[in-house]
């Protein structure tokens, strides 16, 4: 019986990834060990700081207070954090992301605030007349259809200025961004929106020990950044003019829609077409085997562009990610790649299949 | 492949058509013409002797070995 040999390409190709994933299961091993992932330390940080425009607002409401009066402190609290995250988020108007780069038109902060203090300061001077009119008047009928008009007032108002918040209204009130995503601060890092500017409350530890041991001092610096960052979605909005925008945005448009047509020609219609051929009897022929080379190329060179395109777009807009922003992506962006790796090898070792039918076919035809 | 197949010399000396050939070789036209052309990949050795009976020749007077030279300046390439 023929002893069965192992190939020597085979093994060293398998134990490359292998010894990869052990290295990674070990490295978590022994970081868990270890502590990880605060290497032991903890930080005293400051809450309720108001340095930072509120970044670290978290309320403590007193609880000995009568149940009405908490959850009434408790509701204004609530709504000042709200908006105070809103603003710090902004106000999305419009937003698109077409593959690697998304565009976003938002509110500006400064204009924004400007028409909302204008608009209650017109509610407000409605209101005090009509209180003061109702002051004179004794007839309850009349009482009665001053509050109606007062609460009219008061919930178009609000109507009002929350259509002012999403709806369209001046063009200049606009602001206009490119959206890069997979970026994040580092954990006790915050972001916040103040006077339209964008700054980040970066944590600095000291090495001295504080009150206990495994305690270290820490006090926050304020940073200006280039970019906006939206802490749920992990982005980080570079601004640009409205011209670029639209015309970024326009070409990214065009670019997207012929790349998901020529994926579709590619992934689909290059396939049929060879399936076609073979259910013809037509299977090694020079048309089969041009239409697999497109096949595998593109796979492999999407996922090769896929896996580096982090990379690239960190160098290309290094001026606004580095020293604030951690990229997510790392070698995520190889594993969510791997599968178009592993189509694009599949198809290459069926097209070299083919390449080598076609040959021997050809042989056989020219044989006499 | 600087290997040539003479089966239009031995056709001539033997004054037979190509049909007439395929006929008593029982080979297709199609495949005639393609070792007489010159396309010819391999040829088989069943195929070589009914050549060789029918031609009353042997299988070095149909086939030939040129230099690269004189091949690419019969073939015209």
């Amino acid at each position: 019986m023929e002893k069965r040999k192992f190939s020597r390409l085979a093994l060293i190709t398998t134990a490359i990834p292998v010894a990869y994933f052990l290295y990674i299961f070990i490295s978590i091993r022994l970081a868990k060990h270890s502590g990880f992932p605060g290497n032991g330390f903890s930080y005293s940080l400051p809450v309720n700081d108001t340095t930072f425009r509120n970044a670290f607002f978290f309320y403590d409401i007193d609880d000995s207070l009568p149940h009405y009066q908490y959850r009434k402190t408790e509701d204004s609290l609530k709504v000042i954090q709200h908006e105070i995250d809103q603003q710090n988020k902004g106000y999305f108007i419009n937003s698109a992301f077409w593959g690697f780069i998304g565009f976003s038109k938002l509110r500006n902060p400064i204009k924004l605030d400007e028409r909302k203090k204008t608009k209650e300061q017109q509610i407000k001077v409605r209101i005090d007349s009509i209180k003061q009119a109702a002051q004179s008047v004794k007839d309850p009928d009349s009482i009665a259809q001053l509050v109606s008009l007062e609460k009219e007032i008061f919930e178009n108002g609000i109507f009002s200025k929350n259509d002012e918040i999403y709806g369209n209204i001046a063009p200049g009130d606009f602001d206009y961004f490119i959206t890069l995503k997979g970026y994040k601060l580092p954990e006790d890092d915050k972001f916040f929106v103040q006077n339209g500017n964008y700054y980040i409350a970066h944590l600095v530890t000291g090495n001295s020990e504080k009150k206990e041991p495994g305690e270290r001092a820490a006090h926050f610096i304020r940073k200006q950044a280039k970019v906006r960052y939206h802490e749920t979605y992990n982005t980080i909005s570079i601004p640009v003019s409205k011209r670029w925008y639209t015309i970024l945005n326009s070409i990214s448009f065009i670019v997207v829609i012929l790349f998901w047509i020529t994926f579709a020609y590619v992934i689909i219609g290059l396939p049929a077409s060879i399936l076609v051929s073979i259910s013809r009897g037509r299977a090694f022929t020079e048309q089969n085997i041009r239409d697999m080379k497109i096949i595998y190329r593109f796979l492999l060179g999407y996922g090769v562009l896929r896996t580096i395109y982090p990379y690239l777009e960190e160098w290309g807009f290094s001026e606004y990610i580095s020293g604030n922003f951690i990229s997510t992506s790392g070698l995520n962006s190889f594993f969510s790649s791997l599968p178009l790796f592993l189509s694009g090898l599949a198809v290459l070792l069926v097209c070299k299949a083919f390449q080598k039918g076609y040959k021997m076919q050809q042989e056989q035809d020219l044989t006499v | 492949m600087p290997i040539v197949a003479n089966l239009d010399v031995m056709l001539a000396r033997r004054k037979m058509s190509l049909t007439e050939l395929s006929e008593k070789v029982g080979i297709a036209m199609a495949n005639l013409s393609i070792l007489k052309t010159g396309k010819a990949r391999a040829i088989r050795f069943s195929t070589l002797d009914d050549i060789c009976r029918v031609l009353e020749c042997q299988p070095g007077d149909i086939l030939e070995y040129m230099n690269e030279k004189d091949f690419k300046k019969l073939m015209g390439s």
